[in-house]
């Protein structure tokens, strides 16, 4: 079998085949509806919801901020918290419009891949934190709203606290890390297998090349050799 | 106003030009409903990436990257599902399936052929069978040119194995 055959069997093939596979007008509309239940909506979803946690928390921080004006050692654990919170609330921002972005944007497959990854890998695994640390926020922002004792606050068990503290972070942590593995990471996985099998072409291709280079230097070797032979003969004779 | 007139360019312009849509569909899913979920996929993903379609390149051009990027990413969805499914489900599918090979025969071992390489190699073997050149292939891909063609020769003796 030629080449050309393989083209010709396809352009043939095909004018056949598709006369049968039309869709009509009305079908193409109502594919323009995205479809729910999708990996990407669930994570921008999560997005969302934490997101709307840290303007809670930037809200009660405020009220917070105003009760406990006259402490400084509260204005100083709240101030910090509440440029925190909106730092995170500005990453969540920068990480949906990164998400909504790549789909959009007209790349190669490459770089679309390695985008995606960056998300699941990088800004996702980041995003899990944030959002263990902003519900941690919003809970000591309520509870200093509502034990507010006329401008003070008081921890009677300091290290109990932060134990408590602690073990609600990796609680929150954990919980989105299962709730969301079978999802991200069946994506993740597949999108690796994508990128690894551009990468090994490319390491074919270098072997290629290698092959290639050690068959080019044994040649000029043998050249230069000739060469230095030919020029001894000549100069002997 | 605006919108709706731009709405129904689109449609215009996926309808003229639907084939693409298919033949995607046919070398990536599996079934009948695979290859409308992909379908959908790929016009809705069509869609939103024509509001930054500014026509730098051609439509056709743009349609290829978009739905074979489209293709590629989603297609995990073959591949992770359980295979459990009631093969009493796709019965109509079937008898369909074998319908349309005994009628196209060459061109539905082409597709079964294409359907068994890896899922970069099919996004390279289409765009090689629609005549596109290594360096459009490259710009699809992400790849070097030369890349391209090492990957080209060994994709077409596979098939040609899986042809003979």
């Amino acid at each position: 079998m030629e080449n050309g055959d393989l083209i010709r069997i396809w352009n043939e093939g095909n004018q056949e085949i598709l006369k049968n596979r039309r869709f009509e007008r009305s079908e193409l509309e109502a594919f323009l509806k995205p479809k729910v239940g999708k990996a990407t909506l669930r994570l921008n979803l999560n997005i969302l919801v934490y997101m709307a946690v840290q303007l809670a928390a930037m809200i009660l921080i405020g009220f917070d901020l105003y009760g406990y004006r006259s402490n400084t050692v509260m204005l100083t654990v709240l101030i910090p918290m509440f440029i925190l919170c909106s730092s995170c609330f500005g990453y969540g921002v920068f990480l949906l419009s990164y998400i909504w972005q790549i789909n959009r944007v007209q790349v190669d497959l490459m770089t679309a891949i390695n985008r995606k990854l960056k998300v699941y890998r990088r800004h996702y695994e980041a995003w899990m934190w944030i959002g263990a640390f902003s519900c941690l926020f919003l809970t000591f922002a309520l509870n200093t709203l509502i034990d507010n004792d006329q401008g003070t606050y008081r921890i009677n068990h300091p290290v109990f606290f932060a134990v408590i503290c602690l073990l609600v972070l990796f609680f929150i942590y954990g919980a989105q890390k299962i709730a969301q593995f079978f999802a991200i990471s069946q994506i993740r996985i597949y999108l690796e297998d994508l990128q690894n099998e551009v990468l090994e072409g490319s390491h074919q291709l270098q072997e290629v090349r290698r092959k290639y280079r050690i068959v080019f230097m044994i040649f000029a070797l043998i050249l230069i050799i000739l060469f230095i032979l030919g020029v001894i003969k000549a100069v002997s004779t | 106003m605006v919108d709706i007139a731009r709405k129904n360019r689109f449609l215009e312009l996926i309808e003229q030009n639907q084939d693409i849509v298919h033949k995607i569909c046919g070398i990536y899913a599996r079934n009948m409903d695979d290859r409308k979920d992909l379908s959908q996929e790929i016009v809705y993903q069509l869609w939103k990436s024509y509001q930054s379609f500014r026509g730098d390149s051609k439509f056709t051009t743009w349609m290829y990257k978009v739905a074979l990027n489209t293709a590629l990413l989603n297609s995990r969805r073959n591949r992770c599902r359980v295979r459990t499914e009631n093969l009493k489900d796709h019965h109509g599918d079937i008898l369909v399936e074998v319908a349309v090979q005994e009628k196209h025969g060459r061109i539905s071992r082409l597709y079964e052929a294409i359907n068994q390489l890896r899922a970069l190699d099919r996004a390279i073997i289409l765009l090689y069978l629609e005549q596109f050149n290594y360096g459009e292939i490259s710009g699809f891909i992400g790849i070097s040119e030369s890349n391209v063609s090492v990957r080209l020769v060994r994709i077409k003796k596979k098939l040609k194995e899986l042809l003979a």
